[in-house]
C-alpha cells in the first residue's frame, strides 16, 4: 500500500489551526455563563491560558512541556479544594472540571486531544443546568451545542477543505435533526418525582428573598426587587386586589427591634371555622429555599387537589402553609381559600401570654395605648383609635429615617415616616400594650394581574407586613395598618403609592406602555416554560401519555416506546443520508440546468448522468436535429456559465433561468437509446 | 464553439490545423492519436504507444518532428544497448589530452524510443530519468536537454517474448498512453494505393517554430478550468480509490496530468476553458497505464470507461 491509500490514521494526526481556534472558541461560549458564578482567580486563570494558548498556536515553540501542565494541573486542583474547602459538590466541582478543561487545553495538539475537548464542552455547557434553567439559558445552550458542533466538524475535516460556509450547513441540519429527539426524550424519558434526583448539597444556598424575622428595612429592601416570586393562576374570578393577602409567616415575637416567629413545636392543626365559597387557584412558586409556602388567608387544604409529589404541604395552626422540605426548583400547587372565616375562635392561656409579651422598650408607646384603655374604648375602639391615628398624622415612604433604641416610640412620635414593616411592627405594640393579642404577618399583598395569559405575577416588590388582631367572637382579624396611611398601596400597588421621587428605577417600567407590554408578554412566555417544560414531572408525564394514548406509563414500558421511536428516527435520518448523493453544492446555474435536463426527461429526452452538456445536446441531434437547434442557445449559454470564466454571469444566469422556464416541450416520438 | 482561445494568436492555431491535417495524410486513419499525441506534447508531457510493430508508430513520430520543426532522433531499444548509447560519452582525444563529450540522442527536442521494452532496466531507467528532469547527469556533470524536449516511447504487448516490463513508477512519467491500431477499410485501401511514406515524410515542411510551440505550452497552461471541471476531476480520483476492482487509486500526480491534457486538449479544440467532454476524451489515455485491477492486469479500455466514466457524474 502506498500513499494514495485511503485509510488515514487520524489518531495521530496534528490538529489543524481552524480546529484549535474553534475549539477555543467553543469552550470560551461554554464556560462564559459560569465566569459570575468562579472564583475570580479562577476565571483570570481561564482566561489567560485561553489566550496563552491562543499565543501557541501561532507561535508553536510557546507549548509547555508536559511536566508543567501536569504541575499545574495540581495546582488548580489544590486551589479548588482550598477555596471550597472539598471539590465535590455543585460549585468546587464545575469549578474544578472547568479548570482541569482549561489545562487539558494547553496539550491539546492532537486529534485525540481535540476530540476529548469537544466531548467535555458539551458536558461543560450542560452544567449550566445545574444553576438556571430559564428560556435564555436553554437558548444559549442551544447556540453553544451549534458552535461546538461546527468545531466538531472542524475537527474532523482536513484543514482548508471544508469552506466555513459548508461547516456552517452542515451543522445546522446536525442541531436541528437533534430537536426532534431532545423532545421525544423530554416527553418520554421516565421522571423521578421531586427536585433534580442527587443534586449537589450547595445548590440550597440561600437567596434573597422574604425572610423569617422583620425589623425595620427588611420589606423596604425587597421592595427595590423586581424579581418574580410567584405566579398565580385563579380557576375563576380573580379577588379583588383588598383581598389579595399572600399569607407567608406569622411573627410573634419581639426583642425590641426584630420581630421573630415563635419557634414552637406546635403541631396541631389550625381550628378554623369557613364559611361561603372558596377561590380556587394554582401557585407556580419560584424556588426561595425556604419551606413556607404563600396562600390567601385563609387555605384549606382540599382532598381533591393532591399536591404534587415531593412537595408534603400542610397547614399548621397559624393557618400557614408548609411544605416539608425548602423548595429548591421550581414548584406548583394548587389550594382553595375562604375569604369568610373563623379562625382560633378561642385562643387558649399560653397564646394570649405569648401575643401580649412585649420587651421593656417604646415607654411612650405603652402609656398612649393605656391611656386608651383608660378611657374606657373596647378593643375595637382601640383598633379604629389606632387606624385613625396612623391615617391622620403619618407619611408612607420607601425611605423612612434612621431609628434609635425606642424604634416604635420614635416612629410613632417623632419621624412618623415609614414603610409597611413600620406601620404593622408599631400597630402591633400598641395593640398588646393596650392587652388586645396581636402579632405580625408577613406576606406579599396584591400582584400583577399579566392579561396574557390570565395569571398573577407576584414579584417581591409586592413584599408586605400587616398585623392580625385577636378579638372575642372573631377570632384572629386582618388588620393593616398600612391601608389607613396609603389605601392606594393597597388598592392600586406599590409604585402608586409613593411619590415619584422616591421610585425606584424598576417602578418606572409602567410609565412606557410598549416596555410593559413586553415585559408582560415576556413573563406569560416564562410562565408557559415553567408550567409546560420545567413543571412537566410525573404527574403531567403521566396524564399526557394518558392523553397520547399511552395506558401503561411505568417506566420499563417507557423505556421500550422509546428504543422503539429512537430506532425509527435513526432509521429514518439513515434512510435520508444513505440515499444516492447527489452531486455535491451544485450552484445556481446548474441547478436551472438540472431543471432543463427534468423537463427534457419528461419529453422523452433522458440524459446520461456521465453526459456533459454538449455531448447530450449531440445525442438530442442525433434523434431531433429540429430541436436541439431549438436547444443549442440555451446549452452553449450553460456551457458559458459552467465552464468559461465568466463576466456578467448574474445577469444571464437570469437569462438562462428565462430560457428554461420558456422553453415549451411537445413529447418526443424517438427517444434517447 | 466561439473562437476565444487563441483569439489573440489566430496564427498560431492556423498552424497547429495544418499540422494536425498534414500529419493525418501521412499517418492514415490515426486522426484522434494525432491528436492525442499533439495534446501530449502541448501539455508538455511524453507519450508511450503500445501497439503491434507495423502499424506506423514510427512514422506517426517522424512526421510530427518534421511538421514541428523539431530535430529528431531515433533509438531501437535492444537488449543489449547501454545508457552511454542513448545518453553520449566522453572520447579521449590524443591530440589536446582531454575528454571530450560526444553527445547521445538524448540532446534532441524529440525522440523516439523504440520498443522502449526491449532494453534492459537500467537503460530504461537511463531515459526515463531525464524525461522527469529535463537535464541528465552523465559522469559527474549535468547538462541541460534542450526544449522543447519530447520523447514518444513505443512498447510491444507485454506477452511478447524478450520483454522487461516497465515498472509502474516509470509509467506514471509518461503522461498518455494510446494505441493506434489498425486501419480502417478505406483507409487501408489508400495507404495500399498511395505513394511511399518514406517519400511523403521528406515533402513534410515545417509548420511552426520553436518559440511558437513553447508559446502554445504556456497558453495551455492558461485554459480555465472551472470549479465544475475540478469537482468533476475529483470526482474521478476518488472512484478509482473507492473501486475495490481497482488495486492502486489515481495518484494526485495522475489528477494533474488528467487536468493539463484535458487543457491541451481543449487548446486544439480551439477552446480557452475545458469541459467535461475533455476531460472525457484525454481521460483512458491518461489514466490506463496507470491503473491495475485487482489481479495486477492492466484494464482494458471498455472497462475503464465503465469503471470511471460512467460511474462518475458530470457536474
Amino acid at each position: 500500500m502506498n500513499q494514495y491509500t485511503r485509510k488515514i490514521r487520524y489518531r495521530d494526526h496534528i490538529a489543524s489551526r481552524d480546529a484549535q481556534l474553534s475549539l477555543l472558541l467553543s469552550l470560551g461560549l461554554a464556560v462564559v455563563p459560569h465566569v459570575t458564578r468562579l472564583p475570580v482567580w479562577m476565571t483570570l486563570f481561564a482566561s489567560t491560558t485561553l489566550l496563552y494558548k491562543l499565543a501557541s498556536i501561532r507561535y508553536p515553540k510557546l507549548a509547555l512541556p508536559k511536566t508543567i501542565i501536569v504541575i499545574l494541573g495540581f495546582i488548580v486542583a489544590a486551589s479548588v479544594s482550598l477555596h471550597y474547602s472539598t471539590i465535590f459538590g455543585r460549585d468546587a466541582g464545575v469549578c474544578l472540571l472547568i479548570g482541569m478543561l482549561f489545562i487539558k487545553l494547553l496539550e491539546t495538539r492532537q486529534y485525540r486531544d481535540a476530540m476529548i475537548m469537544i466531548a467535555l464542552s458539551y458536558f461543560v455547557i450542560l452544567t449550566n443546568l445545574l444553576y438556571t434553567q430559564s428560556i435564555p439559558t436553554a437558548l444559549y445552550m442551544l447556540l453553544v451545542v451549534f458552535v461546538i458542533t461546527v468545531a466538531l466538524i472542524t475537527v474532523n475535516s482536513s484543514a482548508g477543505v471544508v469552506s466555513w460556509r459548508e461547516k456552517l450547513r452542515i451543522a445546522l441540519p446536525l442541531t436541528l435533526l437533534a430537536l426532534p429527539l431532545m423532545a421525544l426524550l423530554f416527553v418520554l424519558f421516565p421522571r423521578i418525582p421531586g427536585p433534580i434526583w442527587g443534586l449537589p448539597q450547595d445548590v440550597y444556598a440561600p437567596r434573597t428573598g422574604m425572610s423569617d424575622t422583620m425589623s425595620p428595612g427588611t420589606i423596604s429592601q425587597l421592595a427595590l426587587s423586581d424579581e418574580v416570586v410567584f405566579r398565580v393562576s385563579f380557576t375563576d374570578k380573580i379577588p379583588s386586589k383588598q383581598q389579595l393577602y399572600w399569607r407567608a409567616l406569622v411573627l410573634t415575637d419581639y426583642d425590641g427591634r426584630t420581630w421573630r416567629a415563635a419557634n414552637s413545636s406546635d403541631k396541631s392543626s389550625a381550628h378554623l371555622l369557613i364559611n361561603g365559597s372558596a377561590t380556587e387557584y394554582t401557585v407556580t412558586l419560584e424556588p426561595h429555599q425556604q419551606r413556607w409556602l404563600f396562600a390567601l388567608d385563609m387555605p384549606v387544604m382540599d382532598i381533591r387537589n393532591k399536591p404534587p409529589a415531593g412537595l408534603n404541604m400542610n397547614i399548621n395552626s397559624a393557618a400557614l402553609l408548609f411544605a416539608s422540605h425548602p423548595i429548591v426548583s421550581l414548584s406548583q400547587y394548587r389550594i382553595n381559600s375562604y375569604t369568610r372565616y373563623l379562625l382560633s375562635p378561642v385562643l387558649s392561656n399560653s397564646e394570649r401570654d405569648q401575643n401580649l409579651r412585649l420587651p421593656a422598650y417604646n415607654p411612650r408607646s405603652a402609656r398612649l395605648s393605656q391611656s386608651w384603655r383608660a378611657e374606657g374604648l373596647n378593643s375595637q375602639q382601640i383598633v379604629a383609635k389606632a387606624l385613625k391615628l396612623f391615617h391622620d398624622e403619618f407619611t408612607y415612604t420607601l425611605r423612612p429615617p434612621i431609628l434609635g433604641q425606642n424604634i416604635v416610640d420614635e416612629f410613632l412620635f417623632d419621624t412618623r415616616r415609614g414603610f409597611c414593616e413600620h406601620f404593622a411592627g408599631s400597630f402591633v405594640v400598641l395593640m398588646r400594650a393596650a392587652g388586645i393579642p396581636a402579632r405580625v404577618v408577613t406576606g406579599y399583598q396584591g400582584g400583577e394581574l399579566n392579561p396574557i395569559g390570565d395569571y398573577m405575577l407576584v414579584r417581591q416588590a409586592d413584599a408586605h407586613a400587616w398585623a392580625e388582631v385577636w378579638l372575642v367572637d372573631q377570632g384572629w382579624v386582618r388588620i393593616d395598618p398600612t391601608s389607613a396611611v396609603s389605601p392606594l398601596r393597597i388598592e392600586r400597588g406599590l409604585d402608586q403609592a409613593i411619590p415619584v421621587r422616591d421610585n425606584p428605577r424598576f417602578l418606572l417600567r409602567n410609565n412606557s406602555q410598549l416596555i410593559a407590554k413586553l415585559g408582560l408578554l415576556w413573563d406569560s412566555v416564562n410562565n408557559r416554560w415553567n408550567g409546560w417544560v420545567l413543571g412537566y414531572g410525573p404527574e403531567m408525564q403521566n396524564l399526557f401519555l394518558k392523553y397520547l394514548g399511552i395506558q401503561n406509563t411505568a417506566a420499563y414500558n417507557l423505556v421500550l416506546i422509546l428504543t422503539i421511536l429512537l430506532a425509527m428516527a435513526l432509521a429514518v435520518i439513515a434512510v435520508i443520508s444513505l440515499r444516492k448523493r447527489r452531486p455535491e453544492q451544485p450552484d445556481y446555474a446548474q441547478q436551472i440546468y438540472l431543471q432543463l435536463c427534468k423537463k427534457l426527461a419528461k419529453a422523452g429526452l433522458q440524459k446520461k448522468h456521465y453526459e456533459g452538456a454538449s455531448t447530450f445536446l449531440a445525442h438530442i441531434h442525433n434523434s431531433s436535429p429540429d430541436l436541439a437547434g431549438q436547444l443549442k442557445p440555451v446549452f452553449n449559454l450553460y456551457i458559458d456559465l459552467h465552464y468559461r470564466p465568466h463576466v456578467g454571469a448574474a445577469a444571464d444566469t437570469k437569462k438562462f433561468k428565462q430560457m428554461v422556464r420558456q422553453l415549451r416541450l411537445e413529447k418526443q416520438q424517438k427517444t434517447l437509446s | 464553439m466561439a473562437q476565444h482561445g487563441l483569439a489573440a494568436e489566430p496564427q498560431l492555431h492556423l498552424a497547429l490545423k495544418a499540422i494536425i491535417s498534414q500529419v493525418g495524410e501521412v499517418v492514415l486513419g490515426a486522426d484522434r492519436s494525432i491528436k492525442l499525441a499533439i495534446a501530449c506534447l502541448l501539455a508538455k508531457g511524453h507519450l508511450l504507444i503500445e501497439d503491434l510493430p507495423g502499424v506506423g508508430k514510427t512514422t506517426l513520430g517522424q512526421a510530427l518532428s518534421k511538421a514541428l520543426g523539431l530535430d529528431f532522433h531515433r533509438v531501437q531499444f535492444t537488449s543489449d544497448l547501454l545508457p552511454a548509447d542513448i545518453l553520449g560519452v566522453s572520447v579521449y582525444q590524443r591530440e589536446t589530452g582531454s575528454f571530450n563529450f560526444h553527445p547521445g540522442p538524448i540532446f534532441s527536442q524529440l525522440i523516439l524510443a523504440d520498443e522502449i521494452n526491449r532494453a534492459t532496466p537500467k537503460t530504461q531507467s537511463a531515459l526515463l530519468e531525464s524525461m522527469g528532469e529535463g537535464q541528465v547527469t552523465i559522469e559527474g556533470e549535468t547538462r541541460l536537454l534542450p526544449e522543447p524536449f519530447f520523447v514518444i516511447a513505443t512498447q510491444n504487448p507485454n506477452y511478447q517474448i524478450g520483454t522487461f516490463p516497465l515498472p509502474e513508477s516509470q509509467l506514471d512519467r509518461f503522461l498518455m498512453k494510446i494505441s493506434i491500431g489498425y486501419l480502417d477499410n478505406a483507409a487501408e485501401r489508400i495507404l495500399l494505393q498511395g505513394e511511399d511514406r518514406r517519400e511523403m515524410l521528406k515533402k513534410l515542411h515545417p509548420r511552426m517554430t520553436t518559440a511558437d510551440l513553447i508559446r502554445l505550452q504556456r497558453a495551455v497552461t492558461h485554459v480555465h478550468t472551472s470549479d465544475a471541471i475540478l469537482d468533476y476531476i475529483q470526482q474521478i480520483l476518488l472512484q478509482s480509490r473507492i473501486n475495490p476492482n481497482i488495486l492502486v487509486g489515481l495518484s494526485p500526480r495522475a489528477g494533474l496530468a488528467i487536468k493539463n491534457a484535458a487543457q491541451a486538449w481543449a487548446l486544439i479544440q480551439e477552446r480557452d476553458y475545458v469541459l467535461p467532454e475533455d476531460i472525457q476524451e484525454v481521460l483512458i489515455p491518461v489514466t490506463g497505464h496507470r491503473l491495475r485491477d485487482k489481479d495486477h492486469e492492466p484494464l482494458s479500455d471498455g472497462k475503464l470507461e465503465e469503471m470511471i466514466i460512467r460511474s462518475v457524474t458530470v457536474p
